[in-house]
This record gives C-alpha cells, structure tokens and sequence, in this order.
C-alpha cells in the first residue's frame, strides 16, 4: 500500500515538473489574492521578471511591498505594489494576459507636475487593453 | 478596493477621532500610506489597510483607548474602522512626542521628514475647503500630488 502511494506520489510530482511551461492559464487562480501570497512567487512569473526588469527594476520592485488584491478585469490580471509611506506617488503595476501569454510591467512615477511611466513588456506597452489603463487612471488618480 | 477622494473625505469627517489632528491632515496620511486602497497590505511589516496599521499599533490602541473601544485586526480593511483606529493612534504617539505635532507624525511613519508633505497638504488642503466646507476634488489633487518622494 506504501509503495502504491509513493508511486503515485511519484508520478504527481513528476506531472508537476513536466507541465507545459507555455501554460499561463492556471495564473487566474491568484485573481482576488495578494500578489505576494502566491503570484509572485510562481516559477513563471519570477523567470518572466528575471528577464524582463533591469536589476534596479528588480531591487526597486522588492521595496514596493505595499499592494492590494490582484484584479481580474476581463481576461486579464492587474497586480499593484506601491513603496510603503509613498503609495499615492510610486507604484508599479503587473499586467498579464494569461491566454496571450504576454506581461506588462509599468513602474509609476508621480512628481506632481510631471509623470512617468517606465513600461518593459512582452509586447508593446500600446497594446495594453484599455480596460487595464481605465483602471490604473483611477488608481493614480482616484479625485 | 480603490476609494474616490469624495468616499474618503466622508468617512474621515465621520470616523476622525484624533483631537489633534485635523481631517486635512488625515486625508494627506491616507493618500500617502495606501493611495486610497483600503485593502492593501504590506506582508513584510503587516501594515494594512487606509493608514497602514500594523498589529503591534493596533494592540497599542487597544490597551490605550476608552473602556469599551476595541478593534480586531481584522478590522482594519474595513476603512471606516480603519481610519477610527488609526487616529486614535495619531493621538497616542502625538502625546508620547510630547504633544509636537511633527514628531508624533514622525514617529507613525519613516523619522525625520515624513511630516514635511504631509504638512504642506493639510495646508493647502485647508486653503482648498470652499464656503460649505467640501473640498473640490481637483483642488484636492493638485494638494496630494506634492506628496511625493
């Protein structure tokens, strides 16, 4: 009976490790969640950061720990993160498309009379459904 | 969720319970510790919520508010509460400071500095307010965007 269970354990895990890595659809189970319970520690995610932001992108993002649930809005995913005692001015937002396979990272930058956004993408920042951008304009400026 | 300035200026003029600290000023907090999302937490420090209470602030102000106030940590994803617990707070470390208004507020955030902008909002804010005391959201936004690094 042990044997039959660690078979089966066996095959699970070996499942596990040979799941289509091009498979991004499971990543809408962390919609309603906060993004560091359980996204942003997903392999997929962390190899898609690792090769999308610069290392100051990546030491800047881990400073933003302040965030809100992750948000399905249609088929997308959006995840926030703001700097602790300076969320109205900076933030950051992740972006996924999980059936295009395709992840926007946008840091947000608030300096009163100027603004910037600092987009590194899987693809072109210009097609970031309108939906999403609707939603981070009220995020940034919610009056 | 992401609140509209207007639902925060109603739920601090309902739920301030600071005696020193004007609703100006509270509004200027919230927008510079969560941006107006009452359900945001920081999993590092367990800051959660409008004013980012944590739990070590939240016990504080159970130990040190009138008989018969008490919160649940839970609670603070609730705004309204949030921002009542909060301010009770405000006025804890406000006195422990020694009645200073700067450093009580230094102390709730990051040390010397954090008060600065959040002073220069409650300001202008203040400056703002119309003659039936609500203040024009546009108003307001030009006041909170000078909160920044």
């Amino acid at each position: 009976m042990k044997g039959k269970r660690a078979a089966a354990a066996i095959l699970l895990l070996s499942a596990q490790a040979n799941a289509d890595p091009a498979d991004w659809s499971h990543l809408t189970k962390f919609a309603g969640t906060y993004p560091a319970a359980g996204l942003m520690k997903s392999p997929l995610i962390k190899h898609e950061i690792t090769a999308l932001l610069t290392p100051n992108q990546q030491a800047l993002l881990s400073e933003m720990s302040v965030s809100p649930p992750i948000s399905l809005i249609g088929p997308d995913l959006l995840a926030q993160f703001c700097l602790p005692h300076d969320c109205g001015a900076q933030s950051a937002a992740l972006i996924i498309d999980p059936a295009a396979q395709t992840l926007w990272f946008g840091f947000y930058d608030n300096h009163g009379q100027t603004f910037h956004t600092n987009w590194s993408a899987t693809a072109d920042p210009a097609t970031i459904p309108s939906a999403i951008l609707d939603q981070l304009a009220k995020i940034h400026s919610p009056f | 969720m992401q609140q509209v300035f207007a639902t925060i200026e109603q739920w601090v003029a309902a739920n301030n319970k600071s005696q020193n600290h004007s609703n100006e000023l509270v509004i200027a907090l919230i927008w510079k510790e969560s941006g107006f999302d009452d359900a945001t937490k920081n999993p590092k420090s367990t800051a959660t919520g409008l004013t980012q209470m944590t739990i070590p602030a939240v016990d504080d102000v159970n130990r040190n508010t009138p008989h018969g106030v008490h919160f649940a940590f839970a609670d603070m994803l609730d705004g309204p509460q949030n921002i009542q617990c909060g301010t009770y707070y405000l006025d804890m470390i406000y006195h422990r400071a020694g009645g200073d208004i700067t450093s009580g507020l230094n102390r709730f955030g990051t040390g010397a500095g954090y008060a600065t902008n959040i002073l220069a909002a409650e300001k202008c804010l203040l400056a703002a307010k119309g003659s039936n005391k609500v203040i024009n959201p546009a108003a307001a936004k030009a006041c909170l965007f000078n909160i920044h690094p």
